[in-house]
């Protein structure tokens, strides 16, 4: 009944009282914005109460819902800004690289090879992409965020700006500074 | 998407190693608060039923005491219009219609039998079987004009002729007839017996008549019938 209906449909669909429509919703997103706060938390526990916050604020939210925007720009602003609560409360670091986008004082540069994982053992696929994941998690917050907007979200970068409110220069500039040290972390391991 | 930065090497490769996924209770949890935010409300109650309970208290509360008003001046009219040669001119209920004077003497004349008791026989050993029946209304006769309002009209003439049948059923003095009214049947007896040992035969009879006026369905002890 739900399968066709696009995203911001399902959502004006919940607004009026459908629940159904709500839970088409919440199952093709629930794995990528989880995924989004796993890789932005590094803790699964810290992501799990994210997340649920992150669902209650669009229930919450479903009376003044209106569509000015993808439902998926809409609900990854509301995942970006708990996440800037989240790293407030705990005085976390990568706060400050929302503000400076430090581009040199990412540890992905200096992120050396596991002594064990030597490239030889990398080669295989799967040991290659759990090193992505490390080397994702080691991306300063901002550039993380973006590229994690771009994979999970599949937010364009005029989207990416506005789930994280800077404009769109900013936003091509964190992910491009992203994929440069993820390739260039790869390449080192070929 | 990002084309213009798309690297779908990258891409796939952070696909495939993409995992995590949150808990099935945390699903359970948020879906159920997403369902519980729109089920329908259970139905309020109408408006006109939450005064019920007050309206119903306040309409027994008035009902309570428009009645007791109601049965108090009807008892009130009852007392002022009851004919005394047709009652029973009970002595209490005579007096009670009584001025105030009248009152105070039979007042006066309990407290003197109350303070002097007769000699001989004990007033429990000579009290019948019907006294309780009887009591009540002769005892608590001084205290029923402190109740009633201000006599009406027709009330000293109610008195005036229970005082002319008691000077007309015998030569009984008018303060032995005032004191018959407030006594006790067991008291009247009681003087009855003192007559009736002083000798004064016919004082005793007609004072045993005047009490079986006001006391018919009242059982005689032996000694008195």
């Amino acid at each position: 009944m739900h399968e066709g209906m696009s995203d911001e449909a399902l959502m004006l669909a919940y607004r009026d009282g459908d629940a159904g429509a709500f839970e088409a919703l919440y199952r093709r997103w629930r794995s990528r914005l989880y995924r989004y706060l796993l890789r932005q938390c590094g803790n699964a526990a810290e992501a799990d109460e994210l997340f649920q916050d992150i669902w209650l604020k669009v229930v919450n939210a479903r009376r003044g819902y209106e569509v000015a925007a993808k439902f998926s720009t809409w609900l990854f602003r509301i995942a970006h800004n708990r996440l800037i609560d989240h790293y407030r409360a705990r005085g976390r670091a990568e706060i400050a690289s929302f503000d400076d986008d430090p581009d040199d004082a990412d540890a992905v540069a200096a992120l050396p090879a596991r002594p064990h994982e030597q490239p030889e053992a990398l080669l295989e696929r799967k040991a290659l992409a759990e090193e992505l994941v490390r080397r994702i998690e080691a991306l300063p917050a901002a550039q993380r965020e973006t590229f994690l907007l771009s994979e999970e979200g599949e937010l364009t970068l005029e989207e990416i700006a506005a789930a994280t409110g800077v404009n769109r220069e900013t936003a091509k500039s964190r992910l491009r500074y992203a994929l440069n040290k993820l390739r260039a972390g790869l390449k080192e391991l070929r | 998407m990002t084309d213009e930065l798309r690297d779908e090497r990258l891409s796939r490769l952070y696909r495939e190693s993409a995992a995590g996924e949150p808990p099935p209770a945390l699903d359970a949890a948020i879906l159920a608060a997403a369902r519980a935010a729109v089920a329908p409300a259970p139905p309020r109650r109408p408006g006109w039923r939450a005064w019920m309970l007050p309206t119903s208290l306040a309409a027994t509360v008035v009902l309570t005491v428009s009645l007791t008003l109601v049965v108090r001046q009807e008892q009130e009219r009852v007392e002022a219009e009851a004919p005394p040669p047709a009652a029973p001119s009970r002595p209490a209920e005579s007096e009670a219609a009584a001025p105030a004077v009248r009152q105070e003497k039979a007042a006066t004349a309990i407290e003197q039998k109350a303070a002097a008791p007769p000699s001989g026989l004990k007033r429990e050993e000579v009290r019948p079987q019907s006294e309780p029946l009887a009591r009540p209304a002769a005892t608590e006769a001084p205290a029923a004009p402190a109740v009633a309002a201000p006599p009406p009209a027709p009330a000293p003439a109610a008195a005036d002729a229970v005082e002319s049948r008691a000077k007309a059923a015998a030569p009984l003095r008018p303060e032995a007839a005032r004191a018959a009214v407030a006594r006790t049947p067991e008291q009247w007896l009681e003087e009855i017996r003192q007559l009736k040992s002083q000798g004064k035969e016919k004082e005793a009879a007609e004072s045993l008549a005047a009490f079986r006026q006001a006391f018919p369905d009242y059982r005689l002890p032996e000694d008195l019938r």
